[in-house]
Protein backbone atom coordinates (compact mmCIF):
# COMPACT_ATOMS: atom_id res chain seq x y z
CA UNK A 1 0.00 0.00 0.00
CA UNK A 2 2.70 2.26 1.01
CA UNK A 3 4.59 1.47 -2.18
CA UNK A 4 1.64 2.20 -4.29
CA UNK A 5 0.74 5.58 -2.85
CA UNK A 6 4.92 6.47 -3.53
CA UNK A 7 4.54 4.81 -6.91
CA UNK A 8 1.35 7.30 -7.60
CA UNK A 9 3.25 10.37 -6.59
CA UNK A 10 6.23 9.12 -8.40
CA UNK A 11 4.30 8.96 -11.61
CA UNK A 12 2.45 12.30 -10.99
CA UNK A 13 6.09 13.80 -11.24
CA UNK A 14 7.36 12.32 -14.18
CA UNK A 15 4.10 12.42 -16.14
CA UNK A 16 5.17 15.82 -15.51
CA UNK A 17 8.98 15.82 -16.64
CA UNK A 18 8.08 13.47 -19.51
CA UNK A 19 6.20 16.52 -20.82
CA UNK A 20 8.42 18.64 -20.73
CA UNK A 21 11.47 16.46 -22.20
CA UNK A 22 9.10 15.14 -24.60
CA UNK A 23 8.70 18.93 -25.70
CA UNK A 24 12.34 18.83 -25.66
CA UNK A 25 13.34 15.68 -27.66
CA UNK A 26 15.25 14.20 -25.17
CA UNK A 27 15.98 10.55 -23.97
CA UNK A 28 14.82 8.65 -21.38
CA UNK A 29 17.42 8.76 -18.93
CA UNK A 30 17.52 12.59 -19.23
CA UNK A 31 13.56 12.62 -18.98
CA UNK A 32 14.32 10.91 -15.33
CA UNK A 33 16.69 13.35 -14.25
CA UNK A 34 14.88 16.03 -15.29
CA UNK A 35 11.53 15.26 -13.64
CA UNK A 36 13.82 15.54 -10.11
CA UNK A 37 15.54 18.77 -11.63
CA UNK A 38 12.03 19.97 -12.92
CA UNK A 39 10.29 19.51 -9.86
CA UNK A 40 13.51 20.57 -7.49
CA UNK A 41 13.99 23.77 -9.08
CA UNK A 42 9.98 24.66 -9.61
CA UNK A 43 9.78 24.53 -5.79
CA UNK A 44 12.70 26.39 -4.75
CA UNK A 45 12.33 28.84 -2.12
CA UNK A 46 9.75 27.18 -0.56
CA UNK A 47 12.11 25.37 2.12
CA UNK A 48 13.61 21.89 1.79
CA UNK A 49 10.61 20.30 2.16
CA UNK A 50 6.79 20.08 0.14
CA UNK A 51 5.47 19.12 3.28
CA UNK A 52 2.76 20.82 5.32
CA UNK A 53 0.38 20.66 8.24
CA UNK A 54 -3.02 19.48 6.59
CA UNK A 55 -6.30 21.53 8.01
CA UNK A 56 -8.01 19.33 10.54
CA UNK A 57 -11.09 19.01 7.92
CA UNK A 58 -8.96 17.97 5.60
CA UNK A 59 -8.28 14.44 4.32
CA UNK A 60 -4.82 13.38 5.61
CA UNK A 61 -2.18 14.49 3.21
CA UNK A 62 0.83 12.22 2.09
CA UNK A 63 3.10 15.24 1.25
CA UNK A 64 6.43 14.23 -0.94
CA UNK A 65 9.91 15.18 0.68
CA UNK A 66 11.20 16.14 -2.60
CA UNK A 67 14.38 17.26 -0.79
CA UNK A 68 14.95 13.92 -0.52
CA UNK A 69 14.26 12.61 -4.19
CA UNK A 70 17.53 11.90 -5.42
CA UNK A 71 17.96 13.90 -9.40
CA UNK A 72 18.76 10.21 -10.43
CA UNK A 73 16.11 9.01 -8.89
CA UNK A 74 16.20 6.06 -11.07
CA UNK A 75 19.75 4.96 -9.52
CA UNK A 76 18.14 5.45 -6.27
CA UNK A 77 16.30 4.03 -3.73
CA UNK A 78 12.69 6.08 -3.90
CA UNK A 79 12.47 7.15 0.06
CA UNK A 80 9.56 5.40 2.62
CA UNK A 81 6.30 7.17 3.18
CA UNK A 82 4.32 6.75 6.29
CA UNK A 83 1.19 4.71 5.52
CA UNK A 84 -1.88 6.74 6.33
CA UNK A 85 -4.49 5.94 9.03
CA UNK A 86 -6.59 3.14 7.78
CA UNK A 87 -9.61 3.87 6.06
CA UNK A 88 -9.17 7.43 5.23
CA UNK A 89 -9.05 8.25 1.85
CA UNK A 90 -5.63 9.69 0.26
CA UNK A 91 -5.13 13.20 -0.86
CA UNK A 92 -1.65 13.65 -2.86
CA UNK A 93 -0.71 17.53 -3.10
CA UNK A 94 2.36 18.68 -4.76
CA UNK A 95 2.62 22.14 -3.36
CA UNK A 96 5.96 22.71 -5.23
CA UNK A 97 4.03 22.46 -8.54
CA UNK A 98 1.94 24.44 -7.21
CA UNK A 99 4.18 27.04 -5.90
CA UNK A 100 5.53 26.64 -9.34
CA UNK A 101 2.91 27.75 -10.98
CA UNK A 102 2.23 31.07 -9.10
CA UNK A 103 5.84 31.75 -9.49
CA UNK A 104 5.56 31.69 -13.03
CA UNK A 105 2.63 34.09 -12.84
CA UNK A 106 4.81 36.13 -10.53
CA UNK A 107 7.80 36.13 -13.15
CA UNK A 108 5.90 36.68 -15.78
CA UNK A 109 4.73 39.66 -14.30
CA UNK A 110 8.20 40.95 -13.20
CA UNK A 111 9.55 40.15 -16.89
CA UNK A 112 6.32 41.77 -18.35
CA UNK A 113 7.26 45.41 -17.66
CA UNK A 114 10.67 44.76 -19.09
CA UNK A 115 9.86 45.21 -22.80
CA UNK A 116 8.19 47.94 -21.99
CA UNK A 117 10.50 49.65 -20.20
CA UNK A 118 13.49 48.79 -22.62
CA UNK A 119 11.47 50.41 -25.55
CA UNK A 120 10.46 53.70 -23.67
CA UNK A 121 14.61 54.34 -22.16
CA UNK A 122 15.22 52.98 -26.11
CA UNK A 123 12.64 56.22 -27.04
CA UNK A 124 13.89 58.38 -24.39
CA UNK A 125 17.72 57.83 -25.81
CA UNK A 126 17.06 58.55 -29.34
CA UNK A 127 14.67 61.29 -28.48
CA UNK A 128 18.56 62.88 -27.00
CA UNK A 129 20.47 61.47 -29.99
CA UNK A 130 18.19 63.34 -32.18
CA UNK A 131 18.86 66.24 -30.33
CA UNK A 132 22.61 65.75 -29.86
CA UNK A 133 22.93 65.16 -33.51
CA UNK A 134 21.19 67.69 -33.96
CA UNK A 135 23.53 70.17 -31.95
CA UNK A 136 26.64 68.46 -33.40
CA UNK A 137 25.07 69.66 -36.67
CA UNK A 138 24.69 72.81 -35.74
CA UNK A 139 27.77 73.13 -33.97
CA UNK A 140 29.57 71.32 -36.84
CA UNK A 141 28.38 73.91 -39.40
CA UNK A 142 29.06 77.07 -37.14
CA UNK A 143 32.92 75.66 -37.01
CA UNK A 144 33.27 75.10 -40.77
CA UNK A 145 31.93 78.71 -41.25
CA UNK A 146 34.33 80.43 -38.55
CA UNK A 147 37.17 78.49 -40.38
CA UNK A 148 36.11 79.50 -43.29
CA UNK A 149 35.77 83.36 -42.32
CA UNK A 150 39.06 83.04 -41.14
CA UNK A 151 40.63 81.29 -44.35
CA UNK A 152 38.37 83.00 -47.32
CA UNK A 153 36.89 86.00 -45.62
CA UNK A 154 33.72 86.77 -45.31
CA UNK A 155 32.07 87.61 -48.82
CA UNK A 156 33.37 88.79 -51.96
CA UNK A 157 36.45 90.72 -51.73
CA UNK A 158 36.99 90.51 -48.30
CA UNK A 159 40.48 88.41 -47.64
CA UNK A 160 40.75 86.61 -44.55
CA UNK A 161 41.49 87.52 -41.51
CA UNK A 162 44.95 86.46 -41.05
CA UNK A 163 45.90 87.73 -44.30
CA UNK A 164 44.44 90.53 -43.50
CA UNK A 165 46.11 91.36 -40.55
CA UNK A 166 49.28 90.26 -42.16
CA UNK A 167 48.60 93.22 -44.40
CA UNK A 168 47.56 95.89 -41.58
CA UNK A 169 51.07 94.95 -40.22
CA UNK A 170 52.68 95.63 -43.20
CA UNK A 171 51.10 98.68 -43.73
CA UNK A 172 51.94 100.29 -39.50
CA UNK A 173 55.44 98.98 -40.45
CA UNK A 174 55.45 101.18 -43.50
CA UNK A 175 53.74 104.30 -41.82
CA UNK A 176 56.44 103.52 -39.06
CA UNK A 177 59.08 104.29 -41.37
CA UNK A 178 57.21 107.04 -43.39
CA UNK A 179 56.70 108.93 -39.58
CA UNK A 180 60.31 108.22 -38.86
CA UNK A 181 61.49 110.03 -42.41
CA UNK A 182 59.06 112.92 -41.56
CA UNK A 183 60.56 113.25 -38.00
CA UNK A 184 63.75 113.37 -39.29
CA UNK A 185 62.73 116.03 -42.11
CA UNK A 186 61.57 117.86 -39.64
CA UNK A 187 64.89 118.03 -37.29
CA UNK A 188 66.61 118.88 -40.02
CA UNK A 189 64.33 121.51 -40.89
CA UNK A 190 64.69 122.78 -37.29
CA UNK A 191 68.70 122.42 -37.93
CA UNK A 192 68.61 124.93 -40.99
CA UNK A 193 66.05 127.44 -39.16
CA UNK A 194 68.41 127.35 -35.96
CA UNK A 195 71.25 128.11 -38.80
CA UNK A 196 69.70 131.26 -40.15
CA UNK A 197 68.84 132.00 -36.71
CA UNK A 198 72.57 132.12 -36.52
CA UNK A 199 73.03 133.97 -39.78
CA UNK A 200 70.21 136.50 -38.00
CA UNK A 201 72.49 137.34 -35.47
CA UNK A 202 75.47 137.38 -37.25
CA UNK A 203 73.40 140.04 -39.64
CA UNK A 204 72.89 142.13 -36.69
CA UNK A 205 76.58 142.47 -35.19
CA UNK A 206 77.25 143.44 -39.03
CA UNK A 207 74.75 146.33 -38.17
CA UNK A 208 76.44 147.13 -34.81
CA UNK A 209 79.48 147.42 -36.69
CA UNK A 210 77.61 150.14 -38.82
CA UNK A 211 76.28 151.68 -36.34
CA UNK A 212 80.12 152.22 -34.75
CA UNK A 213 80.59 153.45 -38.65
CA UNK A 214 77.96 155.76 -38.13
CA UNK A 215 79.25 156.93 -35.03
CA UNK A 216 82.56 158.01 -36.13
CA UNK A 217 81.07 159.37 -39.02
CA UNK A 218 78.83 161.38 -37.06
CA UNK A 219 82.25 162.52 -34.78
CA UNK A 220 83.51 163.32 -38.24
CA UNK A 221 81.10 165.40 -39.46
CA UNK A 222 80.81 167.48 -36.18
CA UNK A 223 84.81 168.01 -36.55
CA UNK A 224 84.22 169.12 -40.16
CA UNK A 225 81.59 171.30 -38.69
CA UNK A 226 83.63 173.03 -36.16
CA UNK A 227 86.30 173.20 -38.90
CA UNK A 228 84.19 174.51 -41.31
CA UNK A 229 82.31 177.49 -38.28
CA UNK A 230 86.35 178.13 -38.12
CA UNK A 231 87.15 179.32 -41.84
CA UNK A 232 84.54 181.19 -41.89
CA UNK A 233 82.35 182.51 -45.15
CA UNK A 234 84.75 180.36 -47.06
CA UNK A 235 83.41 177.05 -44.80
CA UNK A 236 79.94 177.95 -45.60
CA UNK A 237 79.76 175.42 -48.52
CA UNK A 238 81.11 172.35 -46.90
CA UNK A 239 79.00 172.86 -43.97
CA UNK A 240 76.31 172.09 -46.27
CA UNK A 241 77.86 169.08 -46.88
CA UNK A 242 78.37 168.35 -43.64
CA UNK A 243 74.84 169.04 -42.80
CA UNK A 244 74.02 166.14 -45.70
CA UNK A 245 76.61 164.20 -44.31
CA UNK A 246 75.00 164.39 -40.74
CA UNK A 247 71.55 163.72 -42.32
CA UNK A 248 72.95 160.71 -43.88
CA UNK A 249 74.59 159.53 -40.38
CA UNK A 250 70.99 159.97 -38.82
CA UNK A 251 69.20 157.89 -41.83
CA UNK A 252 72.07 155.77 -41.19
CA UNK A 253 71.10 155.24 -37.84
CA UNK A 254 67.49 154.86 -38.37
CA UNK A 255 67.98 152.67 -41.24
CA UNK A 256 70.24 150.15 -38.99
CA UNK A 257 67.82 150.52 -35.85
CA UNK A 258 64.61 149.49 -38.10
CA UNK A 259 67.01 146.71 -39.74
CA UNK A 260 68.38 145.50 -36.47
CA UNK A 261 64.63 145.65 -34.68
CA UNK A 262 63.57 143.63 -37.96
CA UNK A 263 66.39 141.15 -37.80
CA UNK A 264 65.28 140.46 -34.46
CA UNK A 265 61.63 139.77 -34.21
CA UNK A 266 62.88 137.82 -37.43
CA UNK A 267 65.27 135.85 -35.31
CA UNK A 268 62.31 135.59 -32.56
CA UNK A 269 60.24 134.25 -34.94
CA UNK A 270 62.31 132.07 -36.05
CA UNK A 271 63.70 130.80 -32.81
CA UNK A 272 59.78 130.33 -31.55
CA UNK A 273 58.94 128.44 -34.73
CA UNK A 274 61.98 126.45 -34.58
CA UNK A 275 61.16 125.81 -30.63
CA UNK A 276 57.43 124.95 -31.81
CA UNK A 277 58.47 123.01 -34.42
CA UNK A 278 61.23 120.67 -32.67
CA UNK A 279 58.09 120.34 -29.52
CA UNK A 280 55.11 119.26 -32.07
CA UNK A 281 57.75 117.14 -33.89
CA UNK A 282 58.72 115.29 -30.80
CA UNK A 283 54.73 115.14 -29.76
CA UNK A 284 53.59 114.19 -32.68
CA UNK A 285 56.22 111.63 -33.13
CA UNK A 286 55.45 109.98 -30.03
CA UNK A 287 51.89 110.14 -30.20
CA UNK A 288 52.10 108.59 -33.90
CA UNK A 289 54.55 105.98 -32.67
CA UNK A 290 52.31 105.18 -29.03
CA UNK A 291 49.34 104.60 -31.89
CA UNK A 292 51.38 102.67 -34.36
CA UNK A 293 52.48 100.25 -31.56
CA UNK A 294 49.17 99.94 -30.05
CA UNK A 295 48.06 99.50 -33.41
CA UNK A 296 50.60 96.68 -34.28
CA UNK A 297 49.79 95.14 -31.07
CA UNK A 298 46.38 94.41 -31.91
CA UNK A 299 47.30 93.11 -35.10
CA UNK A 300 49.67 90.68 -33.39
CA UNK A 301 47.30 89.82 -30.96
CA UNK A 302 44.76 89.47 -33.78
CA UNK A 303 46.83 87.49 -35.84
CA UNK A 304 47.43 85.16 -32.64
CA UNK A 305 44.02 84.99 -32.31
CA UNK A 306 43.22 83.97 -35.60
CA UNK A 307 45.50 81.10 -35.10
CA UNK A 308 44.32 80.25 -31.89
CA UNK A 309 40.50 80.44 -33.45
CA UNK A 310 41.75 78.26 -36.44
CA UNK A 311 42.60 75.61 -33.65
CA UNK A 312 39.08 75.54 -32.08
CA UNK A 313 38.02 75.59 -35.09
CA UNK A 314 39.61 72.26 -35.93
CA UNK A 315 39.07 71.16 -32.68
CA UNK A 316 35.71 71.48 -32.49
CA UNK A 317 35.21 69.65 -35.70
CA UNK A 318 36.97 67.07 -34.54
CA UNK A 319 35.07 66.67 -31.27
CA UNK A 320 32.30 66.79 -34.01
CA UNK A 321 33.07 63.69 -35.54
CA UNK A 322 34.03 62.17 -31.93
CA UNK A 323 30.90 63.14 -30.70
CA UNK A 324 29.00 61.69 -34.37
CA UNK A 325 31.16 58.59 -34.22
CA UNK A 326 30.07 57.74 -30.54
CA UNK A 327 26.26 58.77 -31.58
CA UNK A 328 26.36 56.29 -33.79
CA UNK A 329 27.82 53.24 -31.60
CA UNK A 330 24.68 54.27 -29.55
CA UNK A 331 22.50 53.55 -32.43
CA UNK A 332 24.10 50.33 -32.72
CA UNK A 333 23.47 49.45 -28.73
CA UNK A 334 20.57 50.64 -28.81
CA UNK A 335 19.92 47.73 -31.76
CA UNK A 336 21.10 45.13 -28.86
CA UNK A 337 18.90 46.92 -26.52
CA UNK A 338 15.96 45.92 -28.89
CA UNK A 339 17.13 42.47 -29.85
CA UNK A 340 17.19 41.95 -26.25
CA UNK A 341 13.82 43.18 -25.70
CA UNK A 342 12.54 40.96 -28.23
CA UNK A 343 14.30 38.43 -26.67
CA UNK A 344 12.66 38.85 -23.35
CA UNK A 345 9.35 39.02 -25.38
CA UNK A 346 10.24 35.28 -26.43
CA UNK A 347 10.72 34.40 -23.10
CA UNK A 348 7.68 35.63 -21.95
CA UNK A 349 5.70 33.43 -24.72
CA UNK A 350 7.62 30.80 -23.34
CA UNK A 351 7.22 31.48 -20.25
CA UNK A 352 3.46 31.85 -20.55
CA UNK A 353 3.28 28.29 -22.12
CA UNK A 354 5.44 26.87 -19.04
CA UNK A 355 2.69 27.91 -17.04
CA UNK A 356 -0.22 26.60 -19.14
CA UNK A 357 1.84 23.40 -18.96
CA UNK A 358 2.04 23.34 -15.59
CA UNK A 359 -1.84 24.25 -15.21
CA UNK A 360 -2.27 21.80 -17.32
CA UNK A 361 -0.36 19.22 -15.62
CA UNK A 362 -1.82 19.99 -12.60
CA UNK A 363 -5.42 19.93 -13.70
CA UNK A 364 -4.76 16.77 -15.07
CA UNK A 365 -3.83 15.24 -11.83
CA UNK A 366 -6.67 17.17 -10.06
CA UNK A 367 -4.66 18.81 -8.06
CA UNK A 368 -5.43 22.74 -8.60
CA UNK A 369 -6.27 24.36 -5.69
CA UNK A 370 -7.96 27.79 -6.55
CA UNK A 371 -9.67 28.18 -2.63
CA UNK A 372 -7.79 29.76 0.29
CA UNK A 373 -4.87 27.21 0.46
CA UNK A 374 -4.29 28.82 -2.97
CA UNK A 375 -4.76 32.44 -1.47
CA UNK A 376 -2.26 31.77 1.00
CA UNK A 377 0.36 30.20 -0.73
CA UNK A 378 -0.10 32.95 -3.03
CA UNK A 379 0.46 35.82 -0.42
CA UNK A 380 3.37 33.88 1.36
CA UNK A 381 5.40 33.90 -1.88
CA UNK A 382 4.32 37.57 -2.44
CA UNK A 383 5.60 38.14 0.68
CA UNK A 384 9.11 36.32 0.21
CA UNK A 385 9.30 38.00 -3.59
CA UNK A 386 8.73 41.13 -2.45
CA UNK A 387 11.11 40.87 0.29
CA UNK A 388 14.32 40.08 -1.95
CA UNK A 389 12.98 42.26 -4.76
CA UNK A 390 15.58 45.35 -5.13
CA UNK A 391 14.05 47.80 -7.42
CA UNK A 392 10.24 49.66 -7.38
CA UNK A 393 9.37 48.27 -10.49
CA UNK A 394 9.61 45.02 -9.60
CA UNK A 395 7.64 45.13 -6.28
CA UNK A 396 4.98 47.16 -8.19
CA UNK A 397 4.72 43.91 -10.28
CA UNK A 398 4.64 41.72 -7.59
CA UNK A 399 1.83 43.37 -5.98
CA UNK A 400 0.12 43.62 -9.38
CA UNK A 401 -0.09 39.60 -9.14
CA UNK A 402 -3.96 38.51 -8.57
CA UNK A 403 -5.88 35.18 -8.71
CA UNK B 1 16.55 59.37 -51.77
CA UNK B 2 13.07 58.03 -50.53
CA UNK B 3 13.05 55.06 -48.39
CA UNK B 4 10.32 52.85 -46.58
CA UNK B 5 11.58 51.08 -43.61
CA UNK B 6 10.13 48.10 -42.68
CA UNK B 7 10.34 46.42 -39.01
CA UNK B 8 7.46 45.71 -36.57
CA UNK B 9 9.92 46.86 -33.90
CA UNK B 10 9.29 50.58 -33.60
CA UNK B 11 12.94 51.24 -31.92
CA UNK B 12 14.76 49.76 -34.93
CA UNK B 13 12.46 51.70 -37.72
CA UNK B 14 13.27 54.93 -35.92
CA UNK B 15 17.76 53.47 -35.54
CA UNK B 16 17.05 53.06 -39.56
CA UNK B 17 15.60 56.68 -40.12
CA UNK B 18 18.29 57.98 -38.22
CA UNK B 19 20.41 56.58 -39.85
CA UNK B 20 19.15 57.37 -43.16
CA UNK B 21 17.71 60.85 -42.56
CA UNK B 22 21.70 61.59 -41.18
CA UNK B 23 22.68 60.99 -45.00
CA UNK B 24 19.76 63.30 -45.46
CA UNK B 25 17.44 61.16 -46.75
CA UNK B 26 13.81 60.97 -46.37
CA UNK B 27 12.42 57.94 -44.97
CA UNK B 28 8.65 56.31 -44.35
CA UNK B 29 8.17 53.68 -41.90
CA UNK B 30 5.91 50.14 -42.29
CA UNK B 31 5.17 47.91 -39.46
CA UNK B 32 5.10 44.83 -41.58
CA UNK B 33 5.13 43.56 -45.20
CA UNK B 34 1.51 44.14 -45.72
CA UNK B 35 1.63 47.88 -44.43
CA UNK B 36 4.76 48.23 -46.62
CA UNK B 37 2.92 47.12 -49.86
CA UNK B 38 -0.35 49.54 -48.61
CA UNK B 39 2.45 52.37 -48.60
CA UNK B 40 4.29 51.53 -51.63
CA UNK B 41 0.20 51.77 -53.11
CA UNK B 42 0.52 55.03 -55.34
CA UNK B 43 3.69 56.24 -53.24
CA UNK B 44 7.47 55.95 -55.17
CA UNK B 45 10.31 55.02 -53.25
CA UNK B 46 13.50 54.51 -54.29
CA UNK B 47 14.68 51.72 -51.95
CA UNK B 48 13.01 49.28 -49.24
CA UNK B 49 15.13 48.49 -45.75
CA UNK B 50 13.44 44.96 -44.68
CA UNK B 51 13.13 43.14 -41.78
CA UNK B 52 12.32 39.64 -42.00
CA UNK B 53 10.87 38.74 -38.79
CA UNK B 54 7.47 40.53 -38.77
CA UNK B 55 3.72 39.58 -37.87
CA UNK B 56 1.22 39.78 -40.50
CA UNK B 57 3.65 39.58 -43.82
CA UNK B 58 6.99 38.79 -43.07
CA UNK B 59 9.80 40.03 -45.21
CA UNK B 60 9.80 36.59 -46.92
CA UNK B 61 6.67 36.93 -47.70
CA UNK B 62 7.19 40.42 -49.04
CA UNK B 63 9.75 39.73 -51.03
CA UNK B 64 7.37 36.92 -52.62
CA UNK B 65 4.71 39.11 -53.25
CA UNK B 66 6.51 41.93 -54.56
CA UNK B 67 7.63 39.74 -57.42
CA UNK B 68 3.97 40.11 -58.87
CA UNK B 69 4.14 43.98 -58.47
CA UNK B 70 6.06 45.35 -61.50
CA UNK B 71 6.35 48.55 -59.90
CA UNK B 72 7.58 47.57 -56.22
CA UNK B 73 9.62 44.84 -58.01
CA UNK B 74 12.40 47.42 -59.38
CA UNK B 75 12.62 49.09 -56.43
CA UNK B 76 16.07 47.77 -55.14
CA UNK B 77 15.70 45.91 -51.08
CA UNK B 78 18.37 45.76 -48.34
CA UNK B 79 17.48 42.80 -46.15
CA UNK B 80 17.90 44.06 -42.46
CA UNK B 81 17.41 41.04 -39.95
CA UNK B 82 18.87 38.99 -36.84
CA UNK B 83 18.44 36.02 -38.87
CA UNK B 84 22.05 36.98 -40.45
CA UNK B 85 22.34 33.06 -41.31
CA UNK B 86 23.77 31.99 -45.09
CA UNK B 87 20.70 29.89 -45.73
CA UNK B 88 18.48 33.29 -44.73
CA UNK B 89 20.73 35.05 -46.58
CA UNK B 90 20.75 33.04 -49.69
CA UNK B 91 17.07 32.46 -49.40
CA UNK B 92 16.57 36.53 -49.13
CA UNK B 93 18.60 36.67 -52.20
CA UNK B 94 17.01 34.33 -54.32
CA UNK B 95 13.63 36.14 -53.74
CA UNK B 96 15.38 39.46 -54.96
CA UNK B 97 16.95 41.42 -52.05
CA UNK B 98 19.73 43.44 -53.16
CA UNK B 99 21.64 43.18 -50.04
CA UNK B 100 21.63 41.77 -47.29
CA UNK B 101 23.11 43.13 -43.30
CA UNK B 102 22.64 41.15 -40.67
CA UNK B 103 21.93 43.39 -36.88
CA UNK B 104 22.61 45.07 -35.35
CA UNK B 105 24.04 47.05 -38.15
CA UNK B 106 26.02 49.97 -38.20
CA UNK B 107 25.30 52.87 -40.25
CA UNK B 108 28.65 52.75 -42.75
CA UNK B 109 27.55 49.31 -43.57
CA UNK B 110 24.02 50.33 -44.75
CA UNK B 111 25.35 53.85 -46.12
CA UNK B 112 28.15 51.63 -47.98
CA UNK B 113 25.44 49.30 -49.61
CA UNK B 114 23.11 52.17 -50.00
CA UNK B 115 25.79 54.05 -52.47
CA UNK B 116 26.50 50.45 -53.64
CA UNK B 117 22.67 50.32 -54.92
CA UNK B 118 21.88 53.64 -55.96
CA UNK B 119 25.29 55.75 -56.49
CA UNK B 120 24.69 57.95 -53.42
Amino acid sequence: MRLFRFLAFGAAIFAIAAMVTTLLGWSLPAMVAMGAACVSALSAGIGSTLARTPHPEEAPVVALPLAALPLAAAESPLPALEEPRSGEPLRVELPGLSDARLRIRFARAIAAGVPTMTEEAAFALIERFENMRGNTSKAAKSARDFKAALSEGQGAGHAPVAVQAERTRGVIKSQRESIAIMTDHNRKGAKDLRTMGNELESGMDLLKGIEEITERSRLIAFNMAVEAARIGEKGRGFRVIVGELRRLNDQTVDFSHKVSELLVRFRDYNDSVVARLAEETERVAKDVQGGMKAAEEAVESLIAASGTADHFARDVSALVEIIDKDLDGVLESLQFQDITRQMIEGALKTLDEAGLDVENSLSTLGLVDSGAADLARRERIRKVLLDRSRTKGEKAAIMEVKS
Amino acid sequence: MKFLAVDDSSTMRKIVSLALKGAGHEVTEAEHGKDALAKLEGTSFDCIVLDINMPEMNGLEFLTARKFKPAVAKIPVIVLTTQDETSMRDQAMELGANAFLGKPFQKEDLLASVKKLLGV
